[in-house]
């Protein structure tokens, strides 16, 4: 019965995943990211300025303002 | 806001040929999985041909439905989200060009030689190796334009969409060269490099992410553009596309063995590919979410606008056949349904309601785009075209719903003494309703699909040259 047994690998695997899961949600929500992210979320509308003004005025309206 | 038209262009031309390829190969295979279907219904229709019977054909019709039509509109509409959410022409037209032909060759290599009966004999690996390596050259090909395309982005951001389309482009290669591994002994015939159970767990692991990455994550890339721009609305929450993506990425690939349930693969393999399969309902239904929800606040678009009908009622297939798969998965689930029609349904709703729809409408967006027209000649075509869709989609899952379970409970039940109760035939002749209903309801996908070719015709007839032109440049939305 040595450390490194197969139940020892797939603990370990299961702890990683894991962590790896909660550092992704807390790097993911952390608020610093809100602008960047903000930015990245109009990226289909960058080029094409009618759509854009479509998108603006919808949030303008304010019916997802206080969205986020 | 100023707007500044910049002397640069979108390679449209390699977009364009894509999304029509997208039509024509969808008329081609879906057709012919009607004629196959039909097949089932009636065998005549084999003509005691060898080249013409179920068992060559099966294989063509999943060739040309996965790799002609979905292949085209992952290139195509990949190629046309990179560069819109780039603001950047494709690095390359020349390996552009060389990745449209050489997509082609590949399709037509198995129009050609699958009924012949040239074959590797793994599900949606059937390709014999010359034509796998052909198939390796164009994707390392496409990899090149499309990373190189978002290495040389004007934006700050990679898009999400991007992301999806990225794990695609990757996760296939390396599944089709692992799964491919052979020795070839002549020009058409090679045998596996792996044996035994090995082979078979090699198999399913590419076939369940040809699934989970060519079918699924490749389309979750067109969602996250398609979705947002039809509805001109954000995409839901962003965060949750992220979070989305990674769990999707991380836990599709262990999900494979669940296809060998019951077989001579180790036990906890089969375990680990169940447990998979049923974390993997928390990211699908993630991201089935954040589509949706981008329509909050939107949803009266949907009386008007049966484009964005096409990519909403996608997303509804998605989360019902996302559900289905997992509880597919779970062992004692599968011995039911394993071997039964209700598999071939489950196949279909993702691949019909899913795959198909969510094609469907982003190429009825990208049409009149490219070819710098305001809309595409007929809405009520295109309207026409969705419900055919959405009632052939359901005839064809009901029936094998039906055909399914009646299939595993006849060939399960036993007599006192221990004996079958049922002979195959049986069960068979059984399935014979739900066979006809699913050729039905095959066909009535199948002629939505002409009436698509015939809008698209009539739109890119009225298109004028120097407007398709215009369209193609790069407009980028200045500060405001």
């Amino acid at each position: 019965m040595t450390l490194m047994d197969i139940g020892m690998i797939r603990g370990l695997g299961t702890v990683i995943v894991l962590v790896a899961f909660v550092g992704l949600a807390l790097w993911v929500f952390g608020s610093g990211r809100k602008k960047d992210f903000d930015e990245a979320t109009m990226l289909p509308f960058a080029d094409d300025p009618e759509a854009r003004q479509h998108v603006e005025q919808a949030q303008a309206r304010g019916s997802r303002s206080d969205k986020e | 806001m100023s707007t500044a038209i910049s002397p640069t262009a979108y390679n449209y031309k390699v977009v364009r040929q894509f999304a029509i390829m997208t039509v024509v190969w969808g008329i081609v295979g879906m057709g012919l999985g009607v004629f196959i279907a039909s097949q089932l219904v009636w065998p005549e229709l084999n003509f005691d041909l060898p080249w013409a019977s179920f068992g060559r054909l099966r294989p063509l019709h999943t060739n040309l439905v996965i790799f002609a039509f979905g292949g085209c509109a992952l290139f195509g509409t990949s190629y046309y989200v990179v560069q819109r959410t780039c603001q950047t022409r494709l690095i390359s037209d020349g390996m552009a060009a060389f990745s449209f032909w050489g997509w082609q060759a590949v399709i037509v290599g198995a129009l050609i030689t699958l009924p012949m009966g040239y074959t590797t004999t793994k599900e949606y690996a059937e390709l014999e190796w010359p034509i796998a390596i052909l198939l390796t050259v164009v994707w390392v090909t496409y990899a090149v334009v499309f990373f190189g395309t978002i290495v040389k982005r004007k934006t700050k951001h990679i898009y999400v969409g991007n992301w999806f389309y990225g794990a695609f482009i990757v996760v296939t290669a390396m599944l089709h060269i692992v799964n491919h591994i052979s020795l070839p002994v002549s020009l058409f015939k090679s045998y596996s490099a792996y044996a035994g159970a090995t082979d078979a767990m090699i198999q399913w692991w590419y076939g369940h992410n040809a699934v989970g990455f060519f079918l699924t994550t490749g389309f979750l890339g067109m969602m996250y553009y398609f979705v947002p721009k039809q509805a001109e609305r954000p995409i839901y929450s962003y965060r949750l596309s992220i979070v989305h993506f990674w769990a999707l990425i991380t836990l599709y690939i262990w999900a494979g063995p669940h296809h060998l349930h019951y077989t001579a693969l180790p036990d906890w393999a089969q375990s680990l590919g169940m447990v998979m399969s049923i974390i993997l309902l928390a990211p699908s239904w993630g991201g089935m979410i954040n589509g949706m929800m981008t329509l909050s606040g939107a949803w009266h678009k949907l009386r008007t606008d049966p484009i964005l009908r096409f990519l909403v009622v996608s997303l509804a297939f998605y989360g019902m056949s996302t559900f289905e798969g997992p509880m597919m998965a779970i062992k004692t689930v599968n011995a039911l349904s394993h071997y039964t029609d209700w598999t071939i349904g489950h196949v279909h709703a993702g691949a019909l309601g899913w795959v198909a729809m969510i094609s469907i409408g982003a190429v009825y967006h990208m049409i009149p785009r490219l070819y710098g027209r305001a809309q595409m000649h007929s809405i009520g075509l295109i309207n026409a075209h969705f419900w055919l869709a959405t009632i052939g989609t359901v005839l064809y899952i009901a029936s094998m719903w039906v055909n399914g379970i009646t299939q595993g409970l006849m060939w399960r039940a036993i007599n006192d003494d221990g004996t079958l109760t049922y002979s195959f035939v049986e069960a068979l002749q059984a399935s014979h309703p739900g066979f006809i209903v699913r050729a039905i309801g095959g066909a009535f996908f199948a002629s939505g699909m002409l009436l698509m070719a015939y809008n698209v015709l009539r739109t890119v007839r009225a298109a004028q040259p120097h407007e398709a032109e215009d369209a193609a440049k790069i407009v980028v939305a200045g500060a405001h």
